[in-house]
């Protein structure tokens, strides 16, 4: 029984929903306030996403008429329940997860769930930009995903397991991904930044081409749990990240806080990068996942076998 | 002088008929042709002058006819008018001559009822194509207040919602309410995919009457209403607007009067132009430009605030002069702050001309050639960037601006990057010239006593406003109110070459467009 | 733990606006977009400019009613999910302004819409505009 008792606790608190709740919002605040710095402003204050979520969730739920709402009301759910699951197979600071050889392809996998949801979601909200806006988050999938999986599947050969706790672990016996495989780290990143539509690639939901993208006709709650998934979605990225090239962590205070460095380095990463560039168009993007990402990744991935990897 | 070249030329053209022309204030020529010569006199001065540029055209109302007057520009102003009788306000339309007429003869058709015989697209400009209100300035006619309400939103609004099928072309709507647009106006986008195929425009959101209710009140007061014809041009408008009524007034506007006016006028190129700058880096997405251009603007604006008392709308300039003035202390104050915005702005340049995603999404974009901007008669940095060599600041000095020395600054990219240019440029041009300003100021009173009548007559008065040429029509009846206001705004311009622009372009694209062009619907509307 | 305060103070602290210019001369609208600039900064109130209605809680208007904008008008009003409240900022929007008594406006936004602030000022400055905000959420339930 307290082995269930605990599983439960694992899967609702830590690391589980709650645990990434927290960081997820902790995570948005660093980034809003981050970016509010680069710009000269001063950036809201630490409860400011807490504020927002519970006001979303305490808002009218509202939908167009001709939107389909049993499916609107499914797809932030699912969306939400994919990057819970794919967060249970990513180790946080060394805990232990059900890993399994060829984990990390599921987790990829769960992770590419919410970007098909928010294409359902335009699609099913009916309103032009939010068709328009879900059109344009598949062909970004095209450009990101391959190089991505690449950039991933190379650390998996350089450390010769499809485990992403083997690998972390594999990393303290040789040397961090990043050393290794510093292409590959930085595809990884690139790539990551297109997952999380952030900017410059936020062009599904380019604020001043088609309002709000998918999301234009969502608000309440359904529109909390999809805000909530973007950032868990972040933040489960990142901690992939750590696991696969930043040598992820162990149960010994100094290794837990490492890895928490670790990923905020890599979250801040991913905040300076959105206020750097402007926005690039669907065909910019595409032009530099085919022609510079992809063949990067496989660069690296060539380089990796070649010197023998695993 | 050219106008008697061609007023010459014009009587020899029209032969049995009485071509009268007298000069007029400010420089202006007045041409009075019968109606049957107009469009033979439009093809002449085209063909045989290489003058193409249509200001606008005024139509008004005078008792039993309906005057229009056209208003080129010939390297100096000539007005081409002729009466048409009310009861059959009919003439033939000059839109195959100069493509850039199209919507000024729209708004006169709307406004006084004029029809133009061959009109490619004889819609309503300004008014909704449901108003019963019959022609707002005809005089004595029926109220247009008492219009009823337009139905169009809402058949827009009832309309059922898109159903796609993939390849299918689509119609996205931008406007009247998005995060694009910071003011109300209607775009129409036909797309394939993510490529636009066709466009149309719906303006009109923001037409506030003005016109009308100039006639409504006197000269004193219409200073404040013509100010707000737009929140980011104002002074300019009562420049012009003053500039036009002291010339009919006979006033002498003391020179200190002149160098503050200018100063308040290029104190407002500066805002404007780092506005459109934030805009368009808002637009492509780069906020982090919005940010730091709108951070510098502020500068500025506190300038124009410790000036005048207002940071958007001054009420600085009044008919005799102006209402405020510097001493020695605050001018010097002044010339500091602006020299740190120098350092500012060369931080902000610096960046724009070398980061690249900015470039990738401006170059190639939104191009116009020298031909179709002399076409569409475009003014201001968008037709100086693409190499048309025009600016009333050099061309026709009002205002202090004889004085100074002025560098035209134009470019040949004819795309949104080449305008941005052309602004950052124009930008450090009248940074120098405040400080000309500042500098030469002469001494003296600020303003004039002027009368509240002002004596019968007309005249047409020509600023370059931050976005180009504005061109203010005033006749007087000899009252204290006018009897007739027209103003061109420079935006509508712009407008008129949008279709061309926004063609065979990504949707990604029409914000950078839109950002590049610069528009002040509250300018095109009025 | 009384939810409904929690909820209060949620709300008081993360105020989404919709901005919408009815007509105006554009003097607030670019008031309003500077609240956004480093100098007024009210995202560190928690104020944000929404794209969507849908995701607003404050319609922030400007500008007087024009014939043409009037239904649109109602209509970003209606999409706005409850609880909702409408600002109007600037003498246009308050009662029509320097504009009273054209032909084409229908007066300021409280002939079309249930107003719950009104900010005057021609044009309001971002400070005044910040006052009536922070005036709006001091209303909040």
């Amino acid at each position: 029984m307290s082995g269930v008792l605990w599983a439960l606790f694992r899967l609702l608190v830590f690391p589980g929903f709650v645990f990434l709740a927290c960081c997820a919002l902790a995570f948005q605040w660093v980034d809003r306030r981050v970016s509010a710095r680069l710009q000269g402003r001063f950036g809201p204050p630490w409860f400011q996403p807490l504020a927002d979520l519970i006001k979303l969730l305490a808002k009218e739920d509202t939908l167009p008429v001709g939107a389909d709402e049993l499916v609107c009301t499914v797809l932030p759910i699912a969306s939400l329940a994919a990057v819970l699951s794919a967060a249970t197979y990513v180790p946080v600071a060394g805990q232990e997860v059900p890993s399994f050889e060829g984990d990390l392809i599921v987790v990829v996998f769960l992770l590419s769930i919410p970007t098909l949801a928010y294409f359902l979601a335009g699609w099913f909200s009916v309103s032009i930009y939010s068709v328009v806006g879900g059109n344009r988050s598949l062909l970004q999938y095209f450009a990101y995903e391959v190089p991505f999986l690449m950039a991933l599947g190379g650390a998996a050969v350089l450390n010769g397991s499809w485990s992403i706790a083997q690998i972390a672990a594999r990393q303290s016996q040789t040397a961090w991904g990043l050393l290794l495989q510093p292409l590959g780290f930085l595809v990884a990143v690139i790539a990551l930044i297109g997952k999380l539509k952030r900017p410059p690639f936020d062009i599904p939901k380019a604020k001043t081409e088609i309002s709000a993208g998918p999301l234009t006709e969502f608000s309440g709650r359904k529109l909390a749990l999809w805000y909530l998934t973007r950032d868990i979605e972040a933040v489960v990225g990142a901690f992939l990240l750590v696991d696969l090239f930043l040598g992820g962590g162990g149960v010994a205070l100094w290794s837990v806080v490492a890895f928490g460095a670790k990923a905020l380095f890599l979250l801040l990463a991913l905040s300076v990068a959105s206020v750097l560039y402007a926005r690039l168009r669907i065909d910019q993007l595409v032009n530099l996942g085919w022609k510079v990402l992809a063949p990067a990744a496989l660069l690296q991935l060539l380089v990796t076998v070649w010197m023998g990897g695993g | 002088m050219k106008s008697e070249a061609i007023v010459a030329a014009l009587r020899q053209a029209c032969p049995g008929v009485n071509v009268t022309s007298r000069s007029g204030l400010l420089g202006e020529t007045f041409v009075v042709l019968p109606l049957q010569c107009l469009r033979h006199a439009v093809r002449l001065l085209f063909e045989q002058f290489g003058v193409r540029h249509l200001s606008t055209i005024t139509a008004q109302d005078v008792g039993d006819n309906i005057e229009l007057l056209y208003h080129f520009w010939a390297g100096e102003g000539l007005t081409l008018r002729t009466m048409l009788p009310k009861s059959e306000a009919h003439i033939d339309t000059i839109t195959d001559l100069v493509t850039g007429a199209s919507f000024y003869e729209r708004e006169a058709a709307e406004m006084l009822g004029v029809v133009f015989d061959g009109h490619p697209d004889p819609r309503p400009l300004l008014l909704p194509e449901d108003w019963t209100g019959g022609a707002p300035l005809r005089s004595n006619e029926t109220d247009p207040t008492a219009a009823g309400p337009t139905h169009l939103e809402q058949q827009a609004i009832s309309e059922p919602e898109v159903q796609v099928t993939p390849g299918e072309r689509m119609i996205i709507p931008i406007g009247p309410q998005h995060p694009l647009l910071k003011e109300p106006l209607s775009y129409l986008l036909t797309v394939e995919g993510e490529r636009v195929v066709d466009s149309s425009l719906r303006i009109g959101y923001v037409h506030r009457g003005i016109e009308r209710l100039c006639q409504q009140r006197n000269y004193v007061q219409n200073t404040y209403l013509l100010e707000r014809i737009c929140g980011i041009c104002s002074h300019i408008h009562t420049t012009t607007y003053c500039q036009g009524v002291e010339a009919l007034l006979g006033l002498q506007v003391p020179p200190r009067a002149h160098y503050l006016r200018a100063l308040m006028c290029e104190l407002e190129r500066i805002h404007s132009h780092l506005l459109v700058l934030g805009v368009l880096a808002e637009n492509i997405g780069f906020t982090t430009i919005f940010m730091y251009a709108w951070r510098d603007r502020e500068i500025v604006l506190d300038i124009m605030e410790e000036l005048s008392g207002g940071r958007v709308s001054h009420a600085a300039t009044v008919i005799g002069g102006v209402q405020f003035d510097l001493d020695q202390q605050h001018a010097r104050s002044i010339l500091t702050r602006l020299d740190d915005f120098e350092k500012q702005m060369e931080t902000l340049r610096n960046v724009i001309y070398h980061e690249r995603s900015f470039q990738m999404r401006t170059r190639d974009l939104g191009y116009l050639s020298m031909e179709q901007v002399q076409d569409y008669c475009v003014v201001g940095p968008m037709a100086r960037a693409s190499g048309v060599d025009v600016d009333l600041r050099r061309d026709a000095p009002y205002a202090a601006y004889r004085d100074l020395h002025l560098r035209v600054v134009t470019a040949h990219g004819g795309d949104v990057w080449a305008r941005t240019q052309v602004r950052v440029e124009e930008v450090f041009e009248s940074l120098h010239l405040c400080r000309q300003l500042v500098e030469q100021m002469p001494g003296g009173a600020v303003t004039v006593r002027a009368p509240r009548r002002v004596p019968a007559g007309e005249v047409v008065s020509r600023t370059e406003a931050p976005r180009g040429e504005l061109i203010y029509y005033i006749r007087s009846d000899g009252s204290d109110k006018p009897a007739r206001v027209k103003v061109r705004t420079p935006t509508i311009t712009s407008l008129m070459s949008l279709f061309d622009q926004l063609r065979d372009i990504s949707i990604a694209d029409v914000p950078a467009v839109i950002g590049g062009m610069d528009l002040c619907i509250a300018c095109a509307d009025r | 733990m009384n939810w409904s305060r929690v909820v209060r103070w949620a709300r008081r602290k993360s105020l989404w606006v919709v901005h919408y210019n009815t007509g105006g001369c554009n003097g607030c609208d670019i008031e309003i977009l500077d609240l956004l600039t480093p100098r007024y900064d009210v995202e560190r109130l928690g104020i944000l400019r929404e794209a969507s209605p849908r995701h607003a809680d404050v319609l922030l208007c400007t500008g007087p009613v024009t014939r043409q904008s009037r239904d649109r008008l109602r209509r970003i009003y209606e999409q706005i999910p409850a609880p909702r409240w409408v600002v109007a900022v600037g003498s246009c929007s308050c009662s029509g302004g320097v504009f009273y008594g054209s032909y084409n406006l229908m007066g300021g936004i409280d002939q079309v819409l249930p107003v719950d602030m009104y900010v005057p000022g021609c044009p309001c400055r971002p400070e005044a505009i910040i006052e009536g905000l922070l005036g709006l959420v001091e209303k909040i339930e």
